[in-house]
């Protein structure tokens, strides 16, 4: 049987993450065969239904363009799935707020389970994923008939857009009575999506204030960085919580990850203990951070930041 | 309105797991163990919400062991009125899915007839995120889901709730008809101490203890835990002595910058 | 013999260690040590509203009728916050006086007070001669026509600063040393005759030399017939005072373990030398004994009778001579950073070493042990 993975897409493109989660896939097609259909579905999103035919290794884009489904909310989302999927063995997400959203609905309406933000597919019908805030990771089969899935991007590596697939329409629409969009408020940035960015610099409680946070930026600058945050800067007001890097925050995997001011809690390492190089600035030699980073520098980072900014 | 909220009994927050060296699961013997803290903010929000008069009555409910009565006492001795406990204990599997779990709550939610359910978004111990959403899904439900802000608005027979949600990006918000479910992000609320006097009170407040066979629900999953293990360790660093060194070590050693 | 926590026990300890972790960590409490008041008034309140006020007293007055068992869970938790809110001397010492001697109006008048975070008490009945001697007192009460009089010298009075009330114990007739004659009364600190010389002690607590000059007090209860009061009550803050060091010792042999795991000196962690795990072998086990004996004591206690005061003793003597060897391992294996002002354990360290010199100390138990036993 095929596969359809849930294109992740918002602010009219589509989003690095889906790449990944067709990796994914990929990996289960070489167990189980069938084809890899995209699927796309939100109002106004054609230039994102081309983008993703463009994905190496997919058949079909699938896309269900339609008011109702406008900002993705779960309720119509997740009725317009439990209609497609039943050609579909799997249904892979990535494991964004978006999809772990609607996900589960679709898993309960179709009386399976769900197996939440796989690292890594060793069979098409076993996968490993994180527990206990990664510090253990499961094995786990499932013998559902459809596995729907959610994918941590960081497990997988992205496939090109070498790609060239046919796109459909698809029809259907659903009522929704339940739900309304009433706003959003989205950090505007210039600077690249805290979840697949290359390098990443997030700052702590050690920041000081939200003011400070600006010390970050000239190095985010020249190293073409995201900014992330530590939860007690969050919490305490310093920056809003899209920038939260840990266990309920955003899991990131970059090349570079330099932690300045932050502790090392474990919620917090569950969010970057995967990244290629971890370097930490703390003055505490004691701090937790420095057992898992690669580069410790002890030292103030008042003094620090402004003199790397130089060096870099 | 009635309130169900739903708690789960889980490894306290800061405690440091060890995997079993069969790899069969984590080590859970003599563990301290406690509300999931998301759970906490679900039952925080759903007592502000009785003590602001939207809510008539708070009903907590959980699904495990018998030990996670000690939760619903909690619960109890933070602000519900009352306790239900579907106990697990019987069941051949400890795990119980979320399906299970969801299944079992819809069962909960027919009967109580709620006006809003409560749940943390995710237990710190599988951090699936799943109940919440399959519940509403199975209840036929509207969902808002990783809330940071919750507040209903509305006439009499026309209540809506208004939900915050964080999300990637940022924060969203959307309106949902009632009955409807809620699951709670970390600031949310901040969830209160309990007091000694209500402690010893929640003694006395009603506890219902069900088997899932009671609510005429099978525990049974398609899914095994094959295995656990304890992630690929990172190799030990270094300290370096001078921003000069890092900046060395980072373009000559590392190579992750240029 | 069943030890476990009753669900309330179970329910005022995770709560109480909620609100240690939360809003006790150790940089909130050294502001609070450094601070003019030397505590939170906010956290007093907290304290009135979470119910803890209230735990040892009768229902009658608006308590929750705890019993010392209660009361021990709730002083462990304490001793591991490193807690300097003056609860100890407000409740533990100076509100058991009141109920356990008190007449009817004035527990009823001052434990609603106290339990509504509304009174602080302090204790003054140790004098510089005395040597935790509860007979050996000088102070005394001279009845006139406008009421009693004190007049004398106390010492080390915890809590004193902050106290709205100060119960005093002093002698209203028979001769130094005797059991009977000793009285309690109310005095108003901020009275005329009252100097108080007030200053920080060595773990983070504030106390005062308080010098009486003929200054007006009220007679609290019966006059004469303080000594079993004073006698249950010191017996029943050795047993509290006990659980909090059970709390500080725990605290200090698992900071020693964590940071044996983590230290790294010779090449390896340092804890993988045998030589310091038997060290701390040893610590685990007098943090055991303590904590049994702390249960026996507690039981005893509550028991009353001449059991009391003995295993009270017993039990000093054992807090004494394990805290201060618990105390003394977890300052040699940190290191130099045992002894410093930034570190938590060496306030852990000063606070079971004070813990000892107050209600007795190891020594002054031991003679006290081994004079009943010669009088046997």
């Amino acid at each position: 049987m095929s596969i359809l993975v849930l294109a992740e897409h918002h602010d009219g493109q589509l989003a690095g993450a889906t790449a990944h989660v067709v990796a994914a896939a990929q990996a289960i097609q070489q167990d189980s065969g069938g084809d890899i259909d995209i699927l796309v579905v939100g109002e106004n999103v054609a230039t994102i239904a081309e983008a993703a035919a463009k994905l190496d290794g997919v058949s079909k884009v699938r896309v269900a363009d339609n008011a109702v489904y406008a900002h993705q909310l779960a309720e119509p989302v997740g009725a317009l799935l439990v209609e497609l999927v039943n050609d579909y063995g799997h249904i892979l997400a990535a494991a964004s707020t978006t999809a772990k959203n609607i996900m589960p609905r679709v898993a309960a309406l179709k009386d399976v389970s769900q197996i939440s933000e796989i690292v890594a597919v060793d069979a098409a019908d076993t996968f490993k994923r994180p527990i206990y805030a990664g510090n253990a990771i499961a094995t786990v089969r499932s013998t559902d008939v459809l596995k729907v899935i959610t994918v941590r991007s960081t497990g997988f590596d992205a496939v090109g857009t070498n790609g060239n697939a046919s796109v459909e329409t698809v029809d259907t629409v659903v009522e929704n009575s339940q739900s309304t969009f009433i706003r959003q408020e989205l950090a505007e940035s210039d600077r690249p999506e805290l979840a697949g960015a290359k390098v990443v610099i997030s700052g702590g409680r050690g920041m000081g204030n939200g003011e400070n946070f600006k010390l970050l930026d000239g190095i985010a600058d020249k190293l073409g960085a995201a900014i992330g945050a530590s939860r007690a800067a969050v919490d305490a007001g310093f920056v809003p919580n899209d920038m939260q890097v840990g266990q309920t925050g955003k899991i990131v995997a970059p090349e570079l990850y330099i932690a300045v001011g932050i502790s090392g809690a474990i919620q917090h390492l569950a969010g970057m203990k995967d990244s290629k190089v971890i370097v930490a600035i703390n003055k505490d030699e004691e701090a937790p951070i420095f057992q898992v980073a690669d580069y410790g520098l002890v030292g103030d980072l008042f003094e620090i930041l402004p003199e790397l900014e130089s060096r870099l | 309105m009635k309130i169900v909220v739903c708690v789960k009994r889980v490894i306290d927050y800061n405690v440091k797991i060890r995997v079993k060296p069969d790899h069969s699961d984590v080590d859970l013997t003599n563990v301290k163990m406690a509300m999931n803290p998301f759970c906490e903010i679900a039952v925080e929000e759903a007592v502000r919400l009785k003590e602001s008069g939207v809510a008539t009555e708070v009903v907590a409910v959980t699904i495990g062991p018998k030990a996670a009565q000690e939760q619903l006492r909690t619960a109890l001795a933070l602000g519900a009125d009352r306790a239900v406990h579907i106990d697990t204990s019987a069941e051949a599997n400890e795990r119980i899915e979320s399906l299970t779990v969801a299944k079992l709550l819809a069962k909960v939610v027919e009967e109580e007839q709620p006006g809003l359910v409560i749940l943390g978004k995710q237990a710190i111990d599988t951090d699936n995120n799943q109940t919440g959403q399959m519940l509403a899904a199975l209840a036929g439900l509207p969902q808002g889901t990783f809330a940071s802000e919750v507040k209903i608005s509305g006439d009499e027979g026309d209540k809506k709730l208004q939900v915050t949600r964080e999300i990637d990006g940022g924060l969203q918000t959307i309106e949902l008809s009632l009955p409807a479910i809620v699951t709670t992000d970390l600031r949310l609320n901040e969830p209160r101490y309990a007091k000694l006097p209500d402690i010893m009170k929640a003694k006395k407040k009603p506890m219902d203890v069900k088997s899932p066979a009671d609510l005429c629900i099978e525990v049974a999953s398609k899914v095994t835990l094959l295995k656990v293990e304890s992630p690929a360790e990172r190799k030990g660093g270094i300290k370096v002595g001078s921003v000069d060194e890092l900046v060395d070590k980072l373009k000559n050693e590392a190579k992750v910058i240029s | 013999m069943d030890f476990a926590l009753n669900d309330i026990q179970q329910m005022l300890q995770d709560s109480a260690a909620k609100f240690i972790q939360n809003d006790y960590d150790f940089e909130t409490r050294r502001r609070l040590t450094e601070s003019e008041l030397g505590y939170s008034e906010e956290n007093w309140k907290l304290f009135a509203e979470l119910g803890w006020l209230a735990l040892p007293f009768d229902e009658a007055y608006g308590g929750l009728g705890g019993s010392l068992t209660d009361l021990i869970v709730l002083q462990t938790e304490l001793g591991r916050g490193l807690v300097v809110e003056p609860y100890f001397s407000t409740v533990v010492l100076g509100g058991n006086l009141i109920q356990r001697h008190g007449s009817e109006s004035q527990q009823s008048e001052l434990l609603e007070r106290l339990i509504a975070g509304e009174l602080k008490l302090a204790f003054a009945q140790a004098e510089p001669q005395c040597h935790s001697s509860i007979t050996d007192i000088e102070t005394s009460a001279e009845r006139s026509e406008e009421g009693y009089h004190i007049t004398g010298h106390k010492a080390v009075v915890l809590g004193a600063p902050s106290a709205d009330l100060l119960v005093v114990a002093a002698r209203t007739s028979g001769n130094r040393g005797d059991q009977n004659g000793l009285s309690l009364f109310l005095v108003d600190p901020a009275q005329p005759g009252v100097t108080m010389q007030a200053y920080p002690t060595n773990d983070g607590f504030r106390g005062a030399e308080i010098r009486f000059d003929s200054v007006k007090a009220t007679l609290l209860g019966e006059v004469d017939s303080a000594y079993d009061a004073i006698q249950a009550t010191l017996n029943d803050a050795i047993v509290a005072l006990s659980a909090e060091a059970v709390g500080v010792m725990e605290k200090l042999l698992n900071a020693t373990v964590e940071f044996c795991k983590v230290r790294k000196q010779f090449g390896q962690p340092i804890g993988k030398f045998q030589v310091l795990q038997h060290r701390m072998a040893d610590m685990f086990m007098e943090c055991e004994q303590t904590r049994s004996m702390l249960y026996f004591g507690a039981i005893t206690v509550a028991g009353g009778g001449e059991e009391a005061s003995h295993a009270a003793s017993m039990l000093k003597v054992k807090v004494g001579s394990a805290g201060r060897l618990v105390g003394q391992q977890a300052v040699q294996l940190h290191g130099g950073m045992g002894v410093s002002d930034e570190l938590d354990v060496g306030h852990f360290f000063k606070r079971i070493t004070m813990i000892n010199t107050l209600l007795g100390s190891r020594d002054e138990h031991l003679q006290r042990l081994i004079r009943n036993a010669q009088a046997a």
